[in-house]
């Protein structure tokens, strides 16, 4: 079971809300209107590992030891809108989202295999503390960077975990494992998708199209884009951190070198020719 | 493996302290980012340190 040993690591690397945070140094002078937006919609999105953690524990009824760390999952991505959520209480009480539009990014996600799900969020958590990262230079005022640094550093132990459930996979199921793997990541890293390459921006229930991504339920449905492209500044530079930070996992977890997204779109293929034969 | 916090992987860490060997603290400042990022790296890096012995002690 991994699921103890990881309790352990990330109980000692948990951050208080009340003494980790250095809510006595806000700094009104450096924060607009346009950030607190931008933090308000963040807050949405965590919110929305309610549906995901609902969705990881319907579709891995058989593996109490993934299940059991969707426990831990759940509590930090909360705890991540919560201090979000505290800062606009503090600092900006008219951005405050409502329960409605918290509510809103609650939805059923359509079943869909463990491991391409145990994939996509890996994936996306390697996105998620690159664009946080990236958060973290953009703010000038003290207290939101701290908080983005935090956030940054828990998706990053979450791509670590769910790591360690991958490299079980591969272990146990080999074949399925590493086909399902592959495919997420070359979809992860394909250059010719919008670059909002996340969880958060799949069509996930075919009874709800097109109204069914959590970043269509926001209350600013395009803030996502606009807030990479022309606020904090996502650039190729941190795309390339990202595809890199996937592809190297995936290597390290597959045995294969993937030096680009082109390597590992060739592995995939070769996979599904083996499959099919 | 691959370190996010760092942009790093953890053959490229390892040989950089086998280039130049630090006390493990100051190691982890100058070739990784692990002290402001999310730590997960910190036990396999000193694990392949202590196995390479390229260790150079803090306080030393």
């Amino acid at each position: 079971m991994i699921y103890p040993a990881l309790f352990d690591s990330l109980e000692r690397a948990r951050w208080s809300m009340h003494s980790d945070v250095p809510w006595n140094e806000f700094d009104r002078s450096k924060l607009n209107d346009r950030q607190m937006h931008g933090i308000k919609m963040n807050a949405i999105l965590e919110w929305s590992s309610m549906p995901t953690a609902e969705m990881f524990l319907r579709d891995n009824q058989d593996d109490i030891d993934f299940s059991a760390f969707i426990s831990i999952w759940f509590f930090e991505e909360q705890k991540h809108s919560l201090v979000l959520m505290e800062y606009l209480r503090r600092f900006a009480p008219e951005f405050l989202p409502t329960e409605t539009e918290l509510a809103s990014v609650r939805f059923s996600f359509d079943s869909a295999p463990a491991l391409d799900s145990l994939a996509l969020h890996f994936c996306g958590e390697i996105r998620l503390n690159n664009w946080y990262r990236c958060a973290k230079d953009y703010h000038t005022e003290p207290v939101i960077r701290s908080i983005y640094q935090l956030l940054a550093n828990d998706e990053a132990r979450h791509a670590r975990a769910y790591y360690a459930y991958m490299q079980r996979a591969i272990n146990h199921l080999a074949g399925s494992a590493k086909l399902s793997f592959s495919k997420i990541g070359v979809l992860m890293t394909n250059p010719r998708m919008n670059r909002a390459m996340h969880p958060t921006n799949l069509h996930v229930n075919k009874a709800l199209f097109p109204n069914d991504t959590v970043n269509g339920r926001l209350p600013d449905p395009g803030w996502l884009g606009q807030w990479l492209d022309s606020e904090i500044r996502f650039t190729v530079d941190w795309e390339a951190k990202v595809e890199r930070g996937i592809l190297s996992n995936l290597s390290s977890l597959l045995g294969e070198p993937f030096d680009t997204p082109r390597a590992l779109r060739r592995y995939q293929k070769s996979l599904v020719v083996h499959d099919e034969t | 493996m691959f370190c996010i916090c760092s942009n790093k992987s953890i053959d490229e860490i390892i040989a950089a302290q086998e280039d130049m060997p630090l006390p493990f603290t100051e190691m982890l400042e100058c070739y990784t980012s692990c002290l402001s990022g999310c730590g997960s790296c910190i036990p396999l890096i000193l694990e392949r340190i202590e196995r390479g012995n390229v260790f150079t002690h803090d306080n030393s």
